[in-house]
């Protein structure tokens, strides 16, 4: 299967013809990440997204024994938007290829480029779609954090108890 | 007030200053200008309700001049203040992009101007191939983007604690403890400053605020039992969404 077809299975693509696709490859190669490869690193600057077209990427933030992973990025995902749309923004995770990996580089200059494209298209309303449900997964993990009841905790089981460490078990860091 | 917003220079001119105030890479103002024309222009007066909490999503709003008052209710049904949102700003649009109930009443603070476009259109130009499609897209992006960043910043914070400062001494007391520890003319070492500060219920609500798009005021958000409203509220509308 030859990477028109791979990108043409991603449901985001599913109405966009083969053409559109066709010219979005050849402006933006795929890239093949070999296993255990650190893609983005946390804190570097968000100059470039990825979307993901085969293979598994996972994120993480914080070092060494603190490290959580927070992301488990899967063909048809998008990671490391936020610099496409607003400037001057920082890697909030670590980024590294869980298993062989190829993914599409995408960069404020191809959305420029080709902004009249389908498949750019379908990329910016995907997009949307995207950060609309990290928005919403992030409020439920912040209602999580809130209602988490610590009274009942068992004192030989060692569970999150203040605010911070029921925040940081969640989203990682600390 | 209601009339077809149409004056192209007064169209450019707020295109302008919404992209001024809310940059976003790639969109040009009179791209934008081409939403603002498919909108209608509401002007409206102190009071004046633009939408009611719980109902469904069906306009997004662009906020020319004036300003909005966001408040929610609270159990013993007191109308309580969150926010107040000043010109140019683009609200409303997270109940059109998940179908979502609106999550706070917004009414006119002053003489106010709202550009409001309907989800029919708003689903026509987002689905656009066009310079104007391309605008919505992007200026949408680009505010969820800076809710989703805006609300990681304050977690990191508030896991790992406030940027420590020089101090002299340390105290411990409220869950606000971080800031008493920050007293000036002296050094803490940055763990020690964690080591005291815990995250409040206040802080979680102010986190929730922004990936709402509302900047809490955090006077207004005293009462425990209004926190655990806000929540409670949350909680609902995620489960009738799923």
């Amino acid at each position: 299967m030859n990477e028109i077809d791979q990108l043409g299975q991603l449901y985001l693509f599913r109405s966009v013809p083969r053409a559109a696709l066709r010219d979005l490859v050849s402006l933006a190669p795929p890239t093949r990440f070999a296993a255990g490869l650190t893609v983005f690193e946390e804190g570097s600057s968000a100059d470039v997204a990825l979307l993901l077209i085969d293979g598994r990427l996972v994120a993480t933030v914080g070092q060494g024994g603190g490290a959580k992973q927070v992301g488990d990025i899967r063909p048809g995902e998008i990671v490391g938007e936020q610099g496409l749309f607003v400037p001057g923004g920082l890697r909030s995770a670590r980024v590294m290829a869980a298993e062989p990996s190829t993914a599409l580089l995408v960069t404020p200059e191809l959305m420029d480029h080709a902004s009249r494209n389908p498949a750019i298209v379908a990329l910016e309303q995907h997009l949307l779609g995207t950060l609309a449900r990290r928005i919403r997964a992030t409020n439920q993990a912040i209602q999580l954090a809130w209602k988490t009841d610590t009274s009942a905790v068992s004192e030989s089981v060692a569970r999150p108890r203040t605010l911070r460490e029921r925040l940081s078990s969640l989203f990682g860091g600390g | 007030m209601t009339e077809t917003n149409r004056q192209p220079s007064a169209l450019l001119s707020q295109a302008t200053e919404l992209l001024a105030s809310h940059p976003v890479r790639g969109v040009k103002a009179s791209d934008l200008a081409r939403v603002l024309s498919a909108c209608t222009l509401q002007r409206m007066s102190t009071g004046d309700v633009l939408c009611s909490e719980g109902d469904p999503g069906d306009a997004m709003y662009f906020l020319l001049d004036g300003a909005i008052q966001v408040s929610r209710t609270d159990p013993h049904g007191r109308v309580r203040a969150l926010a107040l949102i000043r010109s140019p700003a683009v609200v409303g649009h997270m109940a059109l992009i998940d179908h979502s109930p609106r999550s706070a009443t917004c009414a006119a603070e002053g003489r106010t101007a709202v550009a409001s476009l309907d989800r029919r259109t708003w689903s026509r130009i987002l689905h656009e191939p066009s310079e104007r499609g391309m605008a919505l897209r992007r200026v949408l992006c680009a505010s969820l983007t800076r809710q989703l960043v805006g609300a990681n910043r304050n977690i990191r914070d508030l896991v790992n604690g406030p940027p420590s400062k020089p101090t002299t001494r340390t105290t411990r007391s409220t869950d606000r403890g971080h800031k008493s520890a920050l007293d000036p003319g002296g050094n803490i070492a940055r763990h020690d400053v964690v080591e005291e500060f815990d995250a409040s219920e206040t802080d979680l609500v102010r986190v929730a605020g922004v990936l709402d798009g509302w900047r809490i005021d955090q006077s207004s958000l005293r009462a425990a039992d209004q926190l655990q409203h806000v929540f409670d509220e949350d909680q609902q509308r995620n489960r009738r969404n799923r």
